[in-house]
């Protein structure tokens, strides 16, 4: 008897009680859900490369090229011209319908595609150029397309167009890579949405280009028959914005068309199957009312987001989702589901599955910096459920149940959730919560919103009511959906490898991965007296890296409008909708950036360990120490295993090392509040990791803490050193909550690993919440949670094919535990599994 | 030679009989789907493998 | 030359190489990607990165090659560079042969022009 044999004869039973959740999943979901589930190509990464099966999409670079030559002719405003790229794409591309769906749209032209913009970027274009394995069918003719694609773009792309514009020694230090992520443009990065404007049921597309008409045709009046005076010079780009916000607009409702329009023949021509007829017809019906018209059902509701976003990633390259479904889809599942009862509760979770999967299949080809930092996903949709409404009530409804409900039925690793937590939340939502972590899921992972909610209003000065929108602009940062307060384009380059603050104390500044001066020319280290002159090394170090990533992205933030603009986002925000300026004009913004920290906790650990052993012990000299560093530790073993074992480490509860943390972090608060956005507003760090300590493994050379050059660095955030946190959860907790999580940064990553068979049933909710409690009056902002037992993990790393549901917990965002590289499979596999209660 | 319109997977546009859409299905190894192109009527489909006479 | 110079020398190298026509990108026997005191950035799926032992001076594609110790900043290179000439070069062995993890050489393993 075959395993999927004997496996079937296994009943839901037997598998929950052996906690095999991904065949429960199977045998309990729809046969639609089985089908469409299944169906997923997945674009995430594997180290450094994709997916067999999964190829480079060449069609938008070939059309954009057609694009290209007719605008030339015409001689348009380059915003103008772009949103003509955009609207001959999703005019002519090729667009499909998969069997059993009910939800349409793809950002690529088939299935298994990976979308390639070409205009983007030589540097992108170079690497697709030189991708192994996700050229397409026949290979030699595709590199030849590939090639000329790459030439006829070189030149001409946003990268070309942006990098002038950047100081040349903050520019070459930022392409090395060594220290922040991405070129700061608005094509690349996380675009955050004005939903309050959009999602509410007040307008859809039609309402916004009838506006737009208006408006052009007011300011056209104007040029034309008022006085000329300087005071209409701002009308002709804000006309050539306007203009180019109505291609996109129109594009958009046209190309929602052609899928109501294949929906229909579908269903007239081609299908026997009358109950599936039904539903090509109601797809139909569904892409005729949307985007150009509110929608009025769930199912309208849903394909209204998921074509904003498809829209929104044809325009950009983004890499989250900040979406909170539940607080804007709720009115209709509440209409369709218990008021008019034109759904059942299953049919509703459905829908709901399948928007998961949609979004779970979106791919776009990402350098290999990102495939290895983002491994088993294509960007971390961190999807926000719960929190509060504007008067600060509870928001959590039946459709927050529904998605946590459908999440365990499908069983994707992207999107994920994270639940704002106040202490109004019912415990239905917990107990729903509970369980997707229980069955694995890694997620939700759970947010204070009281906490960050203040945290908001601290840091930015977002009013309450706006603070009380927030949702994750990206895997952590909090960011309200309103007019003034959503951000339109977080650039990923502030974003910190923090581990070269500590190396560049003892390196003084000099980067030996990439053979540069880096950071500051800071004093001999072998010289330090004392433990002061480190850490007042460590502060110019911190000063020179955050503020070269600062400088760059505030660059990049100001020029960003002309270089690289937004016709479509701005389309959909009400700020330019009423201005004519481009959504990403920092005038138009309240502000909302933040520093990412990657690798942050190795700076405490090393502190404290140099602190201990050649200050206060004098166990060693600075000499020695520098000496050890230089050579990777090599031939100093014994001194090693010293700096590892016997310094403090981060996540005991010892002051000795906590109190560093804590001074490291708010000396970093200190500069953030010196530091300013384009909009005026502060700079706050957020330490988190995505798996960004794999990737940095390399590029990090060898720390006080006892690490070497190619060790995998701390899985993040505040999260404690993998098996580093000895003396069980709550000395983490204690630790953790030593930090002021309102005022010492703008959020903290912290990962725990659960023991799956000690939190099973109804006395393991019990404690859960018992330890939530505990993290909650400790002020903690956020914690998530791996629920999977190291056998598991540790059989899924020997007989892969068996095991290809299983997900854990990245940091940030989950991952199928086979779609990640074996460096950050034992990286999870190390991380302390916390016995609690 | 064989034009787009004369083929069973063209479908005419009700905006204009010079243009339509190539409708084909496709069965990949994970799903099944029908895929939708663009064409115009005159396109020659001399070269075309899925060229199906009406 | 001031650094800002230099660093605009290095920039220009670096996306003219970007630009350069694909046909005529062929590989040499040596090139930088395959020398060991080769170091690639963070970034270098494109195929950039830079030399531990030559200085941003240095030019291996002149002829004689120019050798450029002293400077502060590493010589910029590729992956693909014709490293024929350059008397530093030394031929190393891959390690990691599987092009999905994240091990050194960290890039070349994965790229098309890099498998054997």
């Amino acid at each position: 008897m075959t395993a999927e044999a004997a496996r079937n004869l296994e009943s839901v039973e037997d598998l929950e009680k052996k906690q095999q959740w991904w065949w429960v999943a199977e045998k309990t979901r729809s046969r639609r859900l089985d089908y469409l589930r299944k169906a997923i190509w997945k674009k995430g990464a594997i180290g450094g490369l994709y997916n067999p099966g999964v190829k480079v999409d060449l069609e938008f670079g070939l059309l954009a090229m057609e694009s290209w030559n007719a605008a030339q002719v015409l001689a348009d405003p380059k915003v103008i011209q772009f949103a003509k790229h955009l609207a001959h794409y999703l005019d002519n591309k090729t667009i499909f319908i998969t069997d059993h769906a009910q939800l349409v749209g793809y950002v690529g032209s088939l299935p298994h595609t990976v979308f390639w913009d070409p205009t983007m970027g030589e540097m992108l274009n170079e690497e697709i150029y030189n991708d192994s394995t996700a050229i397409p069918e026949p290979v030699e003719e595709s590199i030849k397309t590939v090639a000329e694609l790459c030439d006829f773009w070189a030149g001409k792309t946003m990268q070309s167009e942006i990098l002038p514009t950047f100081d040349i020694e903050d520019m070459m230090k930022v392409m090395s890579g060594a220290v922040g992520w991405g070129l700061p443009m608005s094509r690349t990065g996380y675009s955050g949405k004005d939903y309050e404007y959009l999602m509410t049921g007040k307008r859809a597309f039609q309402d916004i280009l009838d506006e737009l008409n208006q408006k052009i045709e007011e300011a056209d009046y104007r040029i034309h028959n008022e006085t000329p005076t300087p005071e209409i010079l701002d009308l002709y780009d804000k006309i050539d914005c306007w203009e180019a916000m109505t291609i996109m607009l129109e594009a958009g409702m046209r190309h929602a068309k052609r899928y109501a329009r294949l929906a229909r023949t579908l269903a007239e021509q081609f299908e026997a199957d009358s109950t599936r007829r039904e539903e090509l017809l109601l797809v139909a019906e569904t892409c005729e009312q949307v985007p150009a018209k509110p929608p009025r059902s769930l199912q309208e509701s849903l394909q209204y987001d998921l074509f904003i976003q498809l829209f929104s990633r044809t325009e950009a390259v983004e890499g989250a989702w900040p979406s909170r479904p539940d607080y804007y889809h709720g009115p209709y599942y509440q209409k369709d589901v218990n008021e008019k009862k034109r759904l059942t509760e299953q049919a509703a979770i459905d829908l709901v599955g399948e928007f998961l999967i949609r979004a779970a299949e979106v791919g776009q080809y990402k350098p290999r910096w990102t495939k290895e930092g983002l491994q088993g996903i294509d960007g971390t949709w961190v999807w926000t459920l719960g929190g509060v409404n504007k008067d600060g009530s509870d928001a959590c409804n039946d459709l927050t149940i529904a998605f946590m409900k459908a999440a365990r039925q499908v069983r994707v690793a992207n999107p994920t959730f994270a639940l704002r937590w106040h202490p109004e939340v019912r415990d239905e939502v917990m107990r729903e919560a509970f369980e997707c972590i229980r069955h694995g899921l890694g997620y939700p992972s759970i947010r204070n919103d009281p906490v960050l909610i203040e945290n908001a209003m601290f840091w930015h000065g977002h009013p309450v009511e706006e603070a009380r929108t927030w949702l994750h602009q990206a895997c952590m940062s909090p960011a309200p959906t309103t007019k003034h307060g959503f951000q339109p384009m977080r650039m990923a380059s502030a974003t910190a490898n923090c581990a070269k603050i500590i190396e560049y104390v003892f390196t003084r500044g000099f980067d030996k991965t990439v053979n540069m001066q880096m950071g500051a020319l800071t004093d001999d280290p072998r010289k330090f007296m004392d433990f002061e002159e480190v850490k007042t090394a460590w502060s110019a170090q911190m000063e020179s890296i955050f503020g070269l990533l600062v400088r760059v992205v505030n660059r990049g933030r100001a020029t960003a409008p002309k270089t690289c603009p937004r016709p479509y986002l701005s389309a959909i925000s009400e700020r330019s909708v009423e201005t004519g300026m481009d959504v990403c004009d920092p005038s138009l913004s309240r502000g909302n950036a933040w520093i990412t920290g990657f690798t942050w906790v190795e700076n405490a650990d090393s502190l404290a360990a140099v602190k201990k052993l050649v200050f206060d012990d004098k166990k060693y000299t600075m000499d020695q120490l520098c000496d050890a560093l230089e050579a990777d530790w090599e031939g100093h073993e014994a001194m090693r295993l010293d700096f590892v074992n016997n310094a403090p480490k981060w996540g005991n509860d010892d002051d000795y090392v906590d109190d560093i943390m804590v001074w490291c972090l708010r000396d970093v608060a200190r500069f953030s509040k010196e530091m300013k956005c384009p909009s005026g507003n502060n700079w706050p760090l957020l330490p988190e990791n995505v798996s960004g300590n794999i990737h940095y493994a390399n590029m990090v050379g060898a720390l006080p803490n006892g690490r070497r050059l190619g060790d995998a660095l701390y899985d993040g955030g505040i999260s404690p050193g993998p098996g580093l946190d000895k003396k069980g959860p709550t000395a983490v907790l204690k630790s953790c909550g030593k930090i002021n999580h309102v005022e010492d940064g703008r959020a903290f990553l912290l990962n725990q690993r659960l023991s799956p068979s000690q939190l099973a049933g109804e006395k393991g909710f019990t404690m859960w919440k018992a330890y939530l409690k505990t993290w909650a009056d400790l002020g903690l902002d956020h914690v998530q949670f791996n629920m999977v037992s190291d056998e598991t993990l540790r059989a899924a790393q020997s007989d892969p094919e068996k095991y290809q549901e299983v997900i854990v917990r990245v940091a940030g965002y989950s991952a199928h535990f086979v779609d990640i590289s074996r460096k950050t499979q034992d990286n999870i596999i190390q991380r302390t599994v916390q016995g609690i209660g | 030679m064989a034009e787009c319109r004369e083929c069973k997977s063209f479908f005419v546009s009700e905006d204009s009989p010079e243009k339509g859409d190539c409708i084909q299905r496709v069965v990949d190894p994970r799903q099944a789907y029908y895929r939708s192109v663009p064409v115009n009527a005159d396109k020659s489909a001399s070269q075309c493998l899925n060229f199906i006479k009406k | 030359m001031s650094r800002r110079d230099e660093l605009r020398k290095v920039q220009a190298g670096r996306l003219s190489a970007q630009r350069a026509p694909k046909a005529t990108q062929v590989k040499a026997e040596k090139i930088c990607g395959l020398c060991s005191n080769y170091s690639e950035g963070a970034f270098s799926g494109e195929g950039a990165g830079s030399c531990r032992i030559l200085k941003v001076k240095s030019d291996i594609s002149a002829d004689p090659p120019k050798y450029d110790l002293e400077s502060t900043d590493g010589y910029q290179t590729m992956n693909l560079m014709d490293a024929g000439k350059c008397q530093y070069y030394e031929k190393m062995s891959f390690v990691d042969k599987d092009g999905t993890e994240c091990s050194d050489p960290r890039y070349r393993r994965s790229m098309r022009q890099m498998q054997d």
